[in-house]
């Protein structure tokens, strides 16, 4: 998003030579760094010092373009070897539920003080993998790809604090969620729809048809619950225009999906489909007929499929996707443009994103400082403004989340935690922003803070705010500018 | 006239700590005007309101639920007999003396008239008292709060959870009181030069600025409240159970703090899916804790639960039947919950449809026969003496029901 005439122009009175009449793409301008700061803002985390800079030189389109192709970008030493300590990140599924879930038989014999322990190491998991979140905001060149994580772990949430989802949670980001996240919207239902995590969270691993041979008189029935959050939150959208009876539907079309069968935790850490628990009768959802065909999983496969290119979905998507990246009510205009690029790229998130992107509603003054932080931006881009890593120990950091209101994978309902400012701007949340940057500030950096958040933001800073710093003491500085409106709103 | 806030205030501004101030000296000042209050308490997650006041006559209620249903009163386990037709859960007993002394009502077969089956669509309705959500600009109760005297209080008006609820979102004031009561802690703010440096830097920024001095005036009060009541918590044995702790907080506050009109709670994990349980198990184990504190909230008022009326709502009812899993899944109607000095309690109100096939919502659901609506309205009409009007300003939708007239005595 450069002006080719004013850069031109200044290319001319500058290096003359460089331009040399090729076409190549000039340097971003000075100017431009409202553009950059806002582009750094919600491309990703904030800037830290010297994003400016190196966007300045490779240009925002270059930049907007990098950011797309994450695989391309070079990996952060520090992040690797700050993730290597965090030993579950890597642990395949079935072998986090055998280490982490004992026997039966042998749980029963433990000591209570035994069985606690035994509870309180699961913990980890999901400790390390809140840290792993906050590491990778705060330190990854592919600032994208992890405000993607955030946006579809939201988009397809599952709560920590649900029994074996403690243990699979984790799995659940990695193998479900994070490398799909600017791919293809089926490939991400596809990959949630089959994650234990998720047949577990909203029951669908009970969900089978009444009477049917395989229940064995156990679990007999069916469950809606996740047939109605698939399409209410994965897909269509609430007014998506389907009705219960859909839900009902749907509900009898997914009997049987579910997970594999055992007694002990890792044997039913797997997806399965049981064509024992199917209801194999003809339906018909959404007005289109589904089954009687016999053929079970791939009856469920082809209305996953449907559902993902629905133009309902298309649409649910953009306005997400538009509130996320633009404004809280984003506009119909954009929400529009989105949706069609939606649905003829099949589902492609990486081209909906450079839509979004090249769109003039992103690059609007009016829609630029107008989206309230929540607590997890808020803390991510404060230690990016500053410069500073996060902590060896991670629990003050997941502690003042949890204080602010949003403990990481702790969203106990499917809807996940909101885009929007209403729930996150009261008059308690900014007095624990103060009191948390004042604290933390104070322990890690202290007034040396101020001129690197400053600098972070170049131009950004208002009168009001530089003159509110210029005469108070040191050691508030950083916190001030850290609590200021141009640092609070993105 | 010096109002509490502003004392507190000049004391603040004076550097005078505020945590000598005993709740003696505000004990008094609440004690000369019986203010009302009202407590709003959302359970979300669709309470089985057919557990919760069992239509025990009813053949169909024992049919469609062979495994969760609750015995008949008089057997083992069974319901507590509210009217020789309805019965209360046995894990409800702590709210039986209220009943009997008429203080408590419910009202039966209540709920939205919208169609969504949805949680967070439910709720929104419920917590905006609009249908149509899309048009909702604000929560219903800081529209009240709006139209209530001295509406600019921050103290006026408290929500209790870290996060503001969409019931509360709006223009007024409102105060967030946080559950893990740590009000305690100290604040930045605490240091008047401080709290001054903030106010600087939110000068030009409105939004912020009104939202900061909501906090500081809040955080005065919050604090010397708090802090005397803390120190009486230091005596018993700390309660591990989060809603009954807050219970008493709350009640300790609106009993020192009379001018605290509305106060906003909820409690989660009502959606039981599976293996719901009948007199004992996952249901009732909830229902124990939340009657407990119930009862610890009204007992905590003491004489003030004359002048409070507490509203317990869930966004929608659940299955009539119980589902595979001997559990319920989304409904329709549902109980409403209402106490205080001045209900027409001992009394389940509302239009009961029956549990009969055809009766059923959808056939498989308890019909709506009253609008929540109208429940709110009523109650905070009559309550707050509202007139229609007045009360058709933060519920757009607002028709009065007859059936409803008896709600409160006179």
């Amino acid at each position: 998003m450069y002006h080719p005439q004013k850069a031109l122009l200044i290319c001319f009175f500058l290096t003359l030579v460089q331009c040399g009449g090729q076409v190549v793409r000039p340097p971003a301008l000075v100017a431009d760094d409202g553009r950059i700061t806002h582009l750094l803002n919600r491309i990703g985390f904030g800037p830290s010092p010297g994003d400016l800079i190196k966007v300045r030189q490779i240009g925002m389109d270059n930049y907007i373009e990098q950011q797309l192709k994450p695989a391309a970008l070079p990996r952060s030493a520090r992040l690797d070897e700050r993730l290597a300590a965090l030993s579950t990140l890597d642990t395949p599924l079935v072998k986090l539920s055998e280490e982490f879930e004992p026997p039966k038989a042998e749980f029963n014999a433990l000591s209570d003080a035994e069985r606690k322990t035994v509870n309180q190491n699961k913990n980890r998991i999901v400790e390390e993998l809140a840290q792993a979140k906050i590491l990778r905001a705060v330190l990854s060149p592919a600032q994208l790809q992890e405000v993607m994580v955030d946006f579809w772990f939201n988009h397809f949430n599952v709560f920590a604090g649900k029994d074996a989802d403690k243990i699979w949670i984790s799995s659940y980001e990695r193998d479900a969620i994070r490398p799909f996240v600017l791919g293809k919207f089926q490939d991400l239902l596809f990959a949630t729809a089959k994650h234990p995590a998720m047949l577990f969270y909203l029951d669908n691993w009970q969900n089978a048809a009444p009477d049917s041979p395989g229940t064995r008189n156990k679990q007999p029935g069916i469950n809606e619950n996740y047939a109605r959050e698939l399409l209410e939150l994965h897909t269509l959208g609430v007014n998506g225009g389907y009705t219960q009876q859909d839900v009902t539907t749907l509900a009898q079309i997914l009997t049987g999906w579910g997970l594999t069968s055992g007694k002990e935790l890792w044997r039913r850490a797997a997806f399965d489909f049981n064509p024992r628990r199917h209801d194999a009768g003809g339906k018909t959802l959404l007005g289109f007929q589904v089954g009687g065909t016999g053929q079970g999983a791939a009856e469920i496969e082809t209305v996953l499929a449907k559902l993902a290119r629905h133009p309902a979905t298309a649409r649910h998507v953009a306005y997400q996707l538009a509130q996320y990246f633009v404004a809280d009510q984003p506009p119909e205009s954009l929400v529009n443009k989105l949706s069609s690029v939606f649905l003829s790229s099949d589902g492609d998130i990486a081209v909906v994103l450079r839509n979004l992107f090249a769109s003039t509603e992103f690059w609007d003054q009016k829609y630029t400082q107008n989206k309230f932080k929540p607590p997890f931006r808020y803390l991510v881009s404060s230690l990016r403004a500053a410069n500073l890593p996060p902590p060896e120990d991670g629990k003050p950091l997941l502690g003042a989340l949890r204080n602010m209101g949003e403990p990481l994978y702790f969203c106990l309902t499917p809807n996940g935690y909101a885009n929007s400012q209403e729930p996150w701007l009261n008059p308690d949340a900014l007095l624990k922003r103060i009191d948390f940057s004042r604290g933390w500030l104070r322990a890690a950096a202290g007034e040396a803070a101020a001129p690197t958040i400053k600098s972070s933001f170049g131009n950004l800073w208002s009168k009001n705010t530089l003159d509110t710093v210029a005469d108070s003491n040191p050691g508030l500085k950083p916190v001030l500018l850290l609590n200021s409106p141009e640092f609070l709103y993105y | 006239m010096l109002t509490r806030r502003l004392l507190l205030k000049s004391l603040a501004a004076a550097g005078l700590s505020l945590f000598p101030l005993s709740r003696g000296s505000w004990a008094l000042a609440g004690a000369q005007q019986a203010e009302k209050h009202l407590i709003v308490i959302l359970l979300r997650g669709a309470i089985d309101g057919l557990s919760v006041v069992a239509p025990y006559a009813e053949a169909n209620y024992y049919a469609l639920r062979p495994n969760i249903a609750l015995a008949k009163p008089g057997a083992t386990d069974g319901l507590l007999d509210l009217d020789g037709f309805f019965g209360l859960h046995p894990a409800l007993a702590p709210l039986l003396p209220y009943w009997q002394d008429r203080s408590l009502a419910f009202i039966h077969a209540s709920g939205s008239p919208a169609l969504s089956r949805s949680h967070f669509e439910a709720q929104d309705i419920l917590e905006t008292a609009m249908l149509n959500t899309a048009l909702a600009r604000q929560g219903w109760l800081n529209g009240l709060a709006q139209i209530l005297p001295d509406n600019h209080a921050a103290d006026r008006a408290i929500s209790v959870g870290n996060v503001m609820p969409k019931i509360f979102q709006g223009k007024a004031s409102i105060s967030t009181m946080p559950t893990n009561l740590r009000a305690d802690k100290p604040s930045a703010i605490d240091n008047p030069q401080l709290e001054k440096k903030f106010a600087q830097l939110y000068a030009t920024h409105p939004e912020l600025a009104s939202h900061y001095q909501r906090a500081v005036s809040a955080r005065a009060v919050m604090l010397a409240d708090l802090q005397a009541e803390m120190s009486d918590a230091d005596r018993g044995a700390p309660n591990s159970d989060a809603f009954i702790n807050m219970s008493e907080k709350v009640a300790e506050l609106l009993r020192h703090d009379s001018h605290i009109q509305l106060v906003f709670m909820d409690v989660g994990g009502w959606d039981t899916h599976i293996a719901q349980g009948n007199a004992k198990g996952q249901l009732a184990g909830k229902l124990e804790k939340f009657g407990q504190g119930l009862a610890a909230l009204i007992q905590g008022l003491g004489p003030a639960y004359q002048n409070t009326a507490i509203l317990v709502m869930s966004e929608f009812g659940r299955t009539v039947a119980e589902n595979g899993n001997k559990g319920t899944d989304h409904g329709h109607g549902n109980v409403a919950w209402l106490l205080g000095g001045d209900v027409q309690g001992g009394k389940v109100h509302g239009r009961w449809p029956g549990l009969d096939s055809e009766q059923l919502w959808e056939g498989r659901d308890l019909a709506v026969t009253t609008d929540f609506r109208a429940v709110i309205g009523n109650v905070v009409g009559r309550h707050f003496g509202l007139s229609d009007v007045a009360v058709r300003g933060f519920i757009s939708d607002y028709r009065a029901d007859l059936g409803l007239a008896g709600l409160f005595k006179v």
